[in-house]
């Protein structure tokens, strides 16, 4: 696998293949993005209302001064993405697709990060063109780059610091590695998880191409460099509550099987006790984490788009399967570039920590730097693939055919996604976006001068009943309640998790009690509001899930004329 | 005279045979292991089966149809030492230890040099699965015992294997479903790796495979309900309702979106089983599978089994292929297994894994591989004790406090009726057969498929979730035995008393046995 001469010449016509590989992966991701996903999620609108509110008033929704850490809704978010929604904010002004703008930038200037990174790692041009055309294409990069997420920021800032790194190793360059560095750090600010394993990636880049690094003195002003950079960073970490009670809030022992099953470890004997607890521990995780690697998960149902048992889609494309493993196996025979395959390694064991660690058995956004090398392992399989067939001694007809087959493939399991992305996923799972919460806010706010008090009961679900997440920041912002006017109104009330926004009531629906509530807007759904018991004329609308399905009533308790 | 690595494999089997005979007793019987050894019991006593069958060579569960070499192996062991956990557990104890003895065989055949076959032993009589299966009766071991012998004589040198051969290919077909599909190729992938398979005696032996597992095959679809019995436990990906669902749900979802028909049968259709297919078939090999509750090996052992599969790779591409074409065999039926993995066939590969895993402690340097080895026997130590002292056990499945409950439910059950809570476990027949020796009414049926019987003449099986029944009702009622759940969720509890609660190993509280005040007859 050794490096290939490049002129000048070929230079320029990869550099356009580039672009255009780019310029598609932009339409992939631009493409009605209005439109799909259907709904904010509640992730999205927490950080776009919090941006505007920062952009206006310098503080968040709940009155802290540019916070390092974003409440939201108790989740704790990193502050990155939203920052980066403000600056978005400033140049286009408000609108719902601004909190799109960031993931779809970055999830866009991946590709080509992808293809230097790829270009640096593995010394093959043809390899990293395939791993960006790869990348454009990919479902798990397209569906995070549309909704608005702010690990494909941070995934973009370790491919370009690490391919500094690796420019540094090729030219000695000290500006190449503090560049490099300052990037890696950069990167660490975008995403909880980064600050571990960023760290981890770089020391086993440091152990693994020591030999390589040149012996100079001035080393020493690139770790006072990282020092600077990073103090703030662990200044958050460690000083903030907030961050902390986010990674406790997410580590696996808030699993509730790990609970349960430690829960039943006894003995007399508590060092016994002490022993298996402590080993059972270890055993979950280590199960969990082997668990990010199943097949199923990666290439049959990984991104959750639909109910079906059957028909889903995985993280990454089916017919990418046997070129993965057929990369893998390669790169296992290869002779050399030992380092850059141990690097490959250890991005891929580190880079599945997160998600193995954490509370839910499967947390794809966590372990993204995992999935793009993948990505890469299959262009490897692909060029494998393509040397061979070039050598082997058959009809030119036969490998038309296979060539033919590969491309039918890859467009049929495309097209499959593009379906289930843009309608299934629509049909099936726009709830889990909290759809339709807008409709709600919107016509809550048309209401609003109609009536005393409007109580919202977010409570809701087709199958079974799930209390929706955000449902303050979708009244405040579908609302227009100006994010100033929020940070004054928005308090606790003392009914059951109860959420005052003037005469916005967002809490549980009790409605034995709520029934003689005068001159009330009720908003709820089936299991908050005994709708056969209403009469019809009270029912002043009802909104409807995206299958058309009902989803809440919105009640008056106005006197009928 | 005893070389070195002999004397090693001795050492090996020997503490191996003696950590399974340590508190015999546990785990405790689940409802299937509990229902073997009572059918084993009876066929020794009686001949006959729980229904009252002649020798039958399809037995019944409440699950499936089950083969019968795992209840008349079981017999065997019954017969010879009678009705005791000794006599249930000490065939299988022996199976486990005879199957490190072949895992060794089995690394010398897959053309390994005798310190990995050595060490493909030590790994394989670490396994915590594999101490777990050789405690109780099942067919898994069993399973795994047969596909691998056959691993190791086929395709055979001698004449005089011939016969032996035969004997244990029919035992084979006679355990368990899945094996009519692994056999077969497990015998082709033999034969062809040894180049026999255009040979005469190759071809014909593999014609005599498919003609043998063929009549066993239509042998067992003359039973009523035999292909539901086959669709919904060896290939329920082509038991195809849920996919038909699924198929239509996405297509009218399109439709409605504006998407071309064509486009959508195009899409979404049943040939869709050959993608899941192949990829249930590729996460067996999910690494989670072999490390879980119950692990295949320590978690030790991990970094032996990725070295190990490096080494193949980059150097013995030839024992690499051979150990591919195996583990594709013993795998085949999870094609059609969706949504399952069923942990019978994951279990079949334990001895390849330990050969894989073998290589690799030979491949690691000698300070590493001491440590390695000395944590993987910490941890089998750790799961030998959990698997001890209960812990991660569902008394629900596998209750140790079952037995001290039938043993009261036997005294009790004459001159009186005995009425006991349908979810006392999940199947309490076979305990009541096992620990009690209370038999199974006569059921007038062949074939029942599943059955879940509720009378046993004396002792009836009732729902007593909320109400206990009206003392009217059944004349003269004295006691219940009333499962936690029930005795929790009953409103007539006022009308109970407690004689006695049944603690599991925790020390919950599992079942109550209950009188019952019953008004008229006062």
């Amino acid at each position: 696998m050794g490096p290939c001469p490049v002129s000048n010449k070929s230079m320029n016509k990869t550099l356009l293949i580039l672009i255009v590989i780019t310029l598609v992966g932009l339409f992939l991701r631009v493409y009605k993005i209005d439109q799909y996903p259907v709904h904010l999620g509640h992730d999205e609108i927490t950080q776009l209302y919090d941006a505007i509110s920062i952009a206006q008033t310098g503080r968040d929704i709940y009155g802290n001064f540019l916070p390092t850490i974003f409440v939201s809704v108790n989740d704790f978010k990193p502050p990155f993405y939203t920052y980066a929604t403000v600056i978005a904010y400033w140049i286009f002004g408000n609108s719902e697709i601004l909190i799109r703008i960031p993931g779809v930038l970055f999830g866009t200037l991946i590709i080509p990060a992808v293809y230097f990174f790829t270009q640096q790692l593995l010394k093959r041009k043809d390899i990293a063109l395939l791993a960006a055309v790869l990348t454009a294409i990919a479902p798990f990069e397209i569906f995070y780059s549309r909704k608005s997420f702010e690990n494909g920021a941070g995934l973009f800032l370790l491919m370009v610091g690490f391919t500094f790194l690796f420019k540094f190793l090729e030219t000695k360059k000290l500006r190449w590695l503090n560049s490099g560095i300052i990037l890696l750090i950069a990167a660490m600010y975008t995403y909880f998880s980064h600050a571990v394993i960023i760290p981890l990636l770089f020391i086993s880049f440091l152990v693994l191409f020591r030999h390589q690094f040149p012996k100079m003195k001035k080393y020493l002003w690139t770790v006072l460099l990282a020092v600077i950079v990073v103090i703030p960073l662990l200044a958050i970490i460690i000083l903030n509550t907030d961050s902390l009670n986010r990674t406790s809030a997410v580590f696996v022992s808030q699993d509730t099987l790990l609970g349960e099953t430690l829960s039943k470890i006894h003995s007399p004997n508590p060092v016994l006790i002490f022993v298996l607890k402590k080993y059972i521990f270890l055993t979950y995780i280590a199960q969990r984490y082997l668990n990010q690697f199943d097949p199923f998960y990666l290439f049959g149902n990984g991104l959750n788009l639909t109910n079906q048992v059957f028909l889903a889609q995985g993280i990454l494309i089916f017919a990418q399967l046997p070129f993965l493993l057929l990369g893998i196996f390669y790169l296992i025979k290869a002779k050399d570039l030992l380092a850059n395959r141990l690097f490959i390694v250890s991005w891929i064991l580190i880079g599945a920590i997160p998600s193995g660690i954490t509370f839910e058995s499967h947390s794809p956004h966590r372990i993204l730097m995992v999935f793009v090398m993948f990505n890469i392992l299959t262009a490897v399989g692909f060029a494998q693939f393509y040397q061979w067939l070039r050598l082997i001694k058959v009809h030119y007809l036969f490998k038309l055919a296979a060539y033919s087959a590969v491309a039918g493939l890859f467009i049929l399991n495309l097209l499959t996604f593009v379906h289930l992305y843009t309608v299934n996923f629509s049909y099936q799972r726009s709830q889990d976006i909290m759809y339709p919460f807008k409709s709600v806010a919107q016509f809550a706010a048309i209401q609003r001068n109609n009536f005393d008090q409007i109580v919202f009961d977010p409570l809701f679900g087709e199958a079974a009943p799930v209390i929706g997440t955000g449902a303050h920041y979708y009244i405040g912002y579908y609302g227009n309640i100006a994010p100033s006017e929020f940070q004054t109104i928005y308090r606790f009330g003392d009914r059951e998790r109860e959420v005052l926004l003037g005469k916005y009531s967002i809490r549980k629906i009790d409605w034995l009690q709520d029934l003689d509530q005068p001159n009330t807007l009720f908003i709820g759904s089936q299991w908050s509001i005994p709708i056969k018991d209403v009469a019809a004329e009270k029912i002043i609308k009802v909104i409807y899930y995206y299958d058309g399905q009902p989803a809440f009533y919105a009640v008056s308790t106005k006197n009928a004329k | 005279m005893v070389n070195r690595i002999q004397l090693i494999l001795i050492i090996i089997l020997t503490i191996s045979l003696l950590i399974r005979l340590v508190s015999l007793s546990t785990p405790a019987f689940n409802i299937e292991e509990a229902r073997i050894s009572a059918r084993g019991h009876q066929l020794i006593q009686t001949g006959k089966d729980e229904l009252g069958r002649q020798y039958p060579l399809v037995f019944n569960s409440h699950t499936d149809y089950k083969l019968p070499l795992t209840s008349y192996f079981s017999a065997l062991g019954i017969g010879l030492f009678g009705k005791n956990d000794f006599g249930a557990r000490i065939g299988f104890i022996l199976l486990g230890t005879l199957f490190i003895y072949l895992t060794f065989l089995l690394s010398k055949k897959l053309g390994f040099n005798s310190q990995v076959s050595l060490f493909s032993a030590l790994v394989v009589s670490l396994s915590p699965s594999l101490l777990f299966f050789s405690k109780i009766p099942n067919e898994v071991l069993l399973m795994a015992v047969f596909s691998t012998a056959m691993m190791i004589w086929v395709p055979i040198t001698k004449k005089k294997f011939l016969l032996p051969l035969v004997v244990l290919m029919i035992g084979a077909l006679l355990i368990n479903k899945f094996l009519w599909f692994v056999l077969p190729a497990l015998i082709l992938v033999s034969l062809y790796s040894s180049s026999q398979l255009k040979t005469r005696n190759g071809g014909l032996f593999l014609i005599g495979v498919l003609i043998l597992t063929g009549a066993i095959l239509v042998s067992f679809l003359s039973i009523p309900q035999s292909w539901r019995s086959l669709a919904e436990n060896n290939i329920p990906l082509l038991a195809t309702d849920p996919l038909t669902n699924g198929v239509n749900a996405l297509r009218g979802e399109g439709l409605l979106s504006g998407w071309p028909n064509l486009i959508e049968k195009v899409l979404f259709n049943k040939a869709a089983v050959i993608p899941i297919g192949l990829l249930n078939w590729v996460s067996t090999f999910n690494l989670a599978n072999f490390f879980g509750p119950i692990p295949f090996w320590p978690l030790a052992f991990l970094i032996p089994l990725a070295l190990g599969l490096v080494h193949l790779i980059r150097k013995e591409s030839l024992k690499l292929k051979n150990i591919g074409l195996l583990t594709l065999a013993l795998t085949l039926p999870i094609l059609f297994t969706y949504p399952h993995l069923p942990s019978e066939l994951l279990f079949l590969l334990l001895p390849i894994g330990s050969v894989i895993i073998a290589v690799g402690i030979s491949a690691l340097p000698r300070k590493i591989l001491i440590i390695i080895l000395a944590a993987g026997m910490l941890e089998f130590l750790i799961n030998h004790l959990i698997i001890l002292t209960d812990n991660r056990i569902d008394h629900y499945q596998r209750p140790t406090w079952i037995n001290q409950t039938i043993a009261d439910i036997k005294t009790l059950q004459y001159p009186n009726k005995v009425f006991v809570s349908e979810n006392l476990t999940e199947d309490t027949q076979p305990f009541l057969n096992w620990y009690g020796d209370i038999p199974t009414p006569d059921q007038q049926v062949d074939h029942p498929y599943r059955y879940f019987v509720t009378d046993f003449g004396q002792v009836k099986f009732i729902d007593t979730r909320k109400f206990l029944p009206d003392c009217n009702k059944f004349g003269t009622i004295r006691s219940h035995f009333l499962s936690s759940e029930d005795y929790n969720q009953n409103r007539d509890r006022d009308k109970a008393d407690i004689v006695k609660t049944y603690y599991d190993s925790k020390g919950e509280p599992r079942a109550y046995w209950v009188h019952v005040r019953c008004q008229i007859n006062q």
